[in-house]
């Protein structure tokens, strides 16, 4: 088979490409530049020690996308995952794209998850797995690839364990020296999300900090972009007990902070995409292992489908810091069903 | 009358009547600062945008890639600075160029010595090629850097720039090339041509002096020399110059444009070449084919190149001994040192260099005149006398 392998450079897209080449396929490279950036020179070395081409796709424009969905929702409040709308808008699809007009079979990256079939009433459906590293497992980060791009994708890793990976590198030569595990927010490189936020859409207004337990205000924020649910440090609060943020009003620009931490067991989720099963009839209820954040440990729940892309995670157990604008993934055991952003 | 010719255009060019009337508008009404927020700043920034353009346009690359700098060397510190800055990070703090490198290369690559780097001067043949395997050995995994002229400014090698490329990219170094003397005398394409950064300087290319530009590959990231507003990407500080921006563009086209004329060039390059050759003890510097084509740098024993030169001066005709920037040192060329020519010969070398303005009447004058003032020269050399006393004998 002809397959096109998504390089950055890193051990991982590199022993991807070389485990492929040993099992007999035609194997060209690809490095995809979406920002500024984006570095080639990674990319450039690893596949001329593998011995192969590498195609530079340029994706900047699409990857626009990517910065417009990050400021705007912050703007409202949200927390977003970059990368998780990145993956289909931007990375898969490009690599997808370029793929079929230059007669690849399939594409492949390094990433840590499987490509596996799950039935759903009677009717087999590509989707992804746990990876057998659970630890490295980024099924989270994949799961908007649309059916389109999973036709066509392979996964060398989801079988693989990080250590081993780079034992085996080392032991084919290749240089092993790894990346920076892959940073927050690749487009912003000194980490300053709010910085660069505000260069686009100007100053936020500085705004009060509510206290749940009372109501009261207890103090003013610094613009609400600099601040996530769950956060504990820099609110620059004096308070005599452990204090969090509970809740960002975007509307009435007000930061809930809360002593008791804020715990959920019911979490909205919309713009779901489903990749185990398809979407089932409005009111259906089906019982789900939900992750709620890329590291956090799956929960048990009940998905209450509201049609429309839309659902209700009824949680078995309240949790924390349910953060809006973060993806909630749902499992049936290693495998993933569907997955949607929570309101 | 002494007749005028102009022979010196690797160290700079007239800029052309085209280039003056496209700059006039950025004098006379479209004056504004391109950062501006109103009408006359967005006058100027639309001129800016459009000469970005046109030039990516006839180099094939995207706008978004070329950054306009104050001069060629502005844009090889950049290069080269930059780019050993941003690589040390990850650890790569070597740099690898050649020995035939114009000042602005070397000079910049002495000062990164001075801050830590490592840096290898590869050599090159008896006609300036670089030497690819003893660039092969140079280059490592811990090389951020490789920075080899697209061609000499002296002897007008053009050097093997694909294969340069690939022996940098190979251990994931980076390859930066000096084009200074390239641009207009050799088609570049860039959508094809595998180099990371590329420097250039419109005075070479009848633009005017204090415009340069530096082209960096989507995918390449390097640190900023210069700080400060948010022009250029905010990449290169500093109001942008908008007349030299706008004639740079203009030259550039004409240039690219005038490429197919080239031929033309080369065959006069040829018979001054073949002519100048005849002189006996003489000797071309440089490679016969794989050369600039308005470039000739021919040796002359037993005599002192700066004596020729104003003997051609004072009969009318501009030329040069190598590099104008050194010509205030007594050293003899660091390039033709470089290609194996020994320290007495190197002395007596000259440079011509033509473009399309240079017409036959000028080279038929050009012969007219320098074969005698050799020979005068000759005949008042105590060295000379030697070899013609033994040849008597």
């Amino acid at each position: 088979m002809r397959v096109l392998v998504g390089m950055s450079g890193g051990l991982d897209s590199t022993y991807a490409a070389l485990k492929l080449i040993n099992e007999g396929h035609d194997v060209e490279g690809a490095v995809v530049i979406m920002h500024e950036h984006t570095e080639i020179n990674d990319s450039r070395e690893a596949a001329q020690a593998l011995g192969i081409v590498l195609h530079e796709i340029d994706a900047a424009k699409e990857f626009d996308k990517v910065k417009d969905n990050f400021v705007s929702e912050y703007s409202r409040g949200r927390t977003p995952n970059p990368c998780i709308v990145c993956n289909p808008w931007v990375k898969f699809r490009a690599l997808a794209d370029f793929a079929r007009n230059n007669g690849f079979d399939k594409i492949a990256t390094g990433h840590y998850a499987r490509c596996v079939g799950y039935f759903d009433n009677g009717e087999e459906r590509s989707t992804l797995g746990r990876a057998r590293d659970v630890r490295k497992d980024q099924t989270y980060m994949l799961h908007r690839l649309p059916a389109d791009i999973m036709e066509m994708l392979l996964l060398p890793l989801g079988d693989e364990i990080k250590d081993e990976v780079r034992e085996k590198a080392r032991n084919a030569g290749l240089r092993v020296a790894e990346q920076r595990e892959s940073q927050e927010i690749c487009f912003i490189p000194n980490g300053d999300y709010a910085a660069y936020i505000e260069d686009i859409k100007g100053p936020f207004p500085e705004g009060n900090f509510v206290l749940d337990d009372d109501g009261s205000i207890v103090g003013r924020h610094k613009g609400l972009i600099r601040y996530t649910v769950g956060q504990r440090k820099g609110l620059g609060v004096a308070y005599g007990e452990r204090i969090f943020v509970s809740k960002i009003d975007a509307d009435k620009n007000e930061i809930h902070l809360s002593t008791v931490g804020s715990y959920s067991d019911r979490v909205g989720i919309s713009d779901i995409v489903f990749l185990g099963i398809s979407e089932p009839a409005k009111g259906e209820q089906r019982h789900v292992e939900v992750k709620l954040r890329y590291l956090a440990k799956p929960v048990v729940a009940t998905a209450i489908f509201l049609g429309n892309s839309r659902a209700e995670l009824v949680l078995d157990t309240p949790e924390k810091a349910v953060t809006s604008g973060q993806s909630a993934v749902a499992y049936d055991g290693d495998v993933l069903l569907f997955g949607g952003f929570i309101d | 009358m002494t007749k005028f010719v102009y022979a010196d255009n690797a160290a700079t060019t007239p800029v052309s009547r085209e280039v003056i009337d496209a700059m006039s508008v950025c004098f006379e009404s479209a004056w504004g600062n391109p950062s501006s927020q109103h009408g006359k700043g967005y006058e100027a920034k639309a001129l800016i945008d459009d000469a970005r353009a046109r030039i990516a346009r006839a180099f094939r690359c995207n706008a978004n890639e070329l950054y306009f700098t104050a001069s060629g060397t502005e844009a090889d510190n950049w290069a080269i600075k930059g780019a050993a800055m941003r690589m040390k990070k990850k650890g790569r703090t070597h740099i690898v160029t050649s020995k035939i490198e114009h000042h602005a290369v070397l000079h910049t690559c002495e000062a990164l010595e001075k801050q830590g780097f490592t840096v290898t001067y590869v050599g090159v043949d008896e006609y300036g090629i670089v030497d690819l395997d003893e660039l092969r050995d140079a280059v490592t995994e811990n090389t951020a850097l490789v920075a080899i002229m697209f061609a000499n400014n002296e002897i007008g090698t053009i050097e093997p720039i694909e294969q340069i490329a690939e022996i940098a990219h190979a251990k994931g170094a980076l390859f930066f090339t000096d084009a200074v003397q390239a641009v207009g005398a050799v088609d570049i394409d860039l959508s094809q041509l595998k180099v990371d950064m590329l420097s250039l300087s419109g005075h070479k290319l009848h633009a005017p002096k204090g415009i340069g530009m530096l082209y960096i590959r989507k995918g390449v990231v390097i640190d900023n020399l210069i700080d400060g507003g948010g022009q250029e990407k905010r990449k290169r500080g500093g109001t942008e110059n908008v007349p030299y921006i706008v004639g740079l563009a203009k030259a550039i086209e004409i240039a690219q444009s005038r490429i197919p004329e080239l031929d033309e060039v080369r065959r006069k390059r040829d018979r001054l070449i073949s002519e100048l050759t005849k002189i006996p003890y003489s000797k071309l510097n440089g490679h016969p084919t794989c050369r600039l084509p308005g470039n000739v740098n021919v040796g002359f024993e037993f005599i002192e190149g700066e004596s020729i030169l104003m003997w051609l001066d004072m009969a009318g005709v501009c030329a040069s001994t190598g590099s104008a920037c050194s010509s205030a040192s007594l050293d003899p060329s660091h390039v033709l040192l470089a290609t194996g020519v020994p320290h007495e010969k190197a002395h007596g070398s000259i440079r011509l260099s033509i473009t399309h303005e240079t017409t036959d009447e000028d080279i038929d004058y050009i012969l007219e005149v320098l074969p005698p003032i050799v020979e005068r020269l000759r005949n008042m050399s105590p060295l000379w006398e030697e070899i013609v006393n033994k040849n008597r004998q």
